[in-house]
C-alpha cells in the first residue's frame, strides 16, 4: 500500500470522497494483485509442508497430500512409481488451479502507470 | 464571488519556510501564474488552497470565508497534479466521472458534462482506454478533463504541462 502515489488519495479527498470508499474503490483494487500472490505463496508454501504436519500428525488418515506422495516413494511401502506420479498430480491439481485462475494478478501488476 | 485571498500566510516545515508571509487577492475570473526556481513554495501555496497542505499561520479566505480549516473535499477546488494522479484501474471515462459518482450528479447530467469534456478536449475514441495505454499529452487531457467536468470554482494546475 505503500506504494500507491499519495496523489491519487488526494485527488480521491477533493472529490470529497470518504476514507472508506477510498480504500474500497482506489486502494484495495491498487493491491489487489500484491495481495493474491502474497495469498497463494502463502498457501502453496503451506501446501507443500512436510516437517511440521509429519511431527504432528499421528494417524496416516489425516496425512496431507505431501505426506502421503512420501509412503508412495520411500522405502515403508515399496517404490510405487505409478501410483506416486498420480499422487504427485493430483497434488499438484489445486496449487496449478489456483495460480490458472490469479496468474493475471501474479504476472501483471501496474499500480504506478497512471501517474506521469 | 469566486475570489482567493492569502492574509500573510505563512507555511514552515520546522525551522524552514517555505511560504513567508503571502498577501495575495485572486479575483474572480483572472488566472494566476506562479513562477520561481523549484522550491520555492509554488506547489506548496496551490496545496493550501487545496486544502492538502496545513496553513501554519495567516489565513486564506475562499469566496470570502475563512478556509483554513475547511476539508479539502469541501472548497470547491479542482486540481491536475504535477503527476497527474489518474486512477490506474479506472478507464478514461471512470476516471473523469468517478467523483461525479460518488457525489451522486444525476446521470444525464453526468453523461452531459462528460460528453462536453471529451469533445473539449478531444478525447472522444478513447474512452475505454486504461491511464497506461494513453500517451503522455493523452493522459494529460484526461486530468484536466477530470478537474473541468467539476465545474469548480477554482482551478489549480500543478505544473501539469511539464514534460
Amino acid at each position: 500500500m505503500k506504494t500507491i502515489p499519495i496523489s491519487l488519495i488526494e485527488a480521491a479527498k477533493l472529490d470529497h470522497i470518504g476514507h472508506a470508499r477510498i480504500m474500497k474503490d482506489i486502494v484495495l483494487p491498487l493491491v489487489r494483485p500484491a495481495v493474491t500472490s502474497t495469498g497463494i505463496w502463502f498457501f502453496i508454501t503451506t501446501w507443500n509442508e512436510y516437517v511440521w504436519p509429519v511431527l504432528i500428525l499421528k494417524s496416516k488418515e489425516n496425512y496431507t497430500l505431501p505426506l502421503a506422495l512420501q509412503m508412495y516413494i520411500s522405502s515403508e511401502g515399496g517404490t510405487n512409481f505409478t501410483v506416486a506420479m498420480a499422487v504427485s498430480v493430483i497434488t499438484m491439481i489445486i496449487p496449478l488451479t489456483l495460480y490458472l485462475i490469479f496468474q493475471k494478478y501474479i504476472i501483471g501488476t501496474f499500480t504506478s502507470s497512471g501517474i506521469k | 464571488m469566486k475570489e482567493i485571498r492569502f492574509e500573510n500566510v505563512w507555511k514552515s516545515y520546522g525551522k524552514t519556510h517555505v511560504v513567508k508571509g503571502l498577501n495575495l487577492t485572486i479575483h474572480p475570473g483572472e488566472r494566476l501564474v506562479l513562477l520561481g526556481p523549484s522550491g520555492c513554495g509554488k506547489s506548496t501555496t496551490l496545496r493550501m488552497i487545496a486544502g492538502l497542505e496545513e496553513i501554519t499561520s495567516g489565513d486564506l479566505y475562499l469566496n470570502g470565508v475563512k478556509a483554513n480549516d475547511i476539508p479539502s473535499g469541501k472548497r470547491n477546488v479542482a486540481m491536475v497534479f504535477q503527476n497527474y494522479a489518474l486512477y490506474p484501474h479506472m478507464n478514461v471515462v471512470e476516471n473523469i466521472t468517478y467523483g461525479l459518482k460518488v457525489q451522486k450528479v444525476h446521470k444525464d447530467e453526468i453523461q452531459k458534462r462528460l460528453n462536453a469534456v471529451l469533445e473539449m478536449l478531444q478525447l472522444k475514441g478513447y474512452e475505454n482506454r486504461l491511464p497506461k495505454d494513453l500517451s503522455g499529452g493523452q493522459r494529460q487531457r484526461v486530468a484536466l478533463a477530470r478537474a473541468v467536468v467539476k465545474k469548480s470554482d477554482f482551478f489549480l494546475l500543478d505544473d501539469h504541462y511539464q514534460i
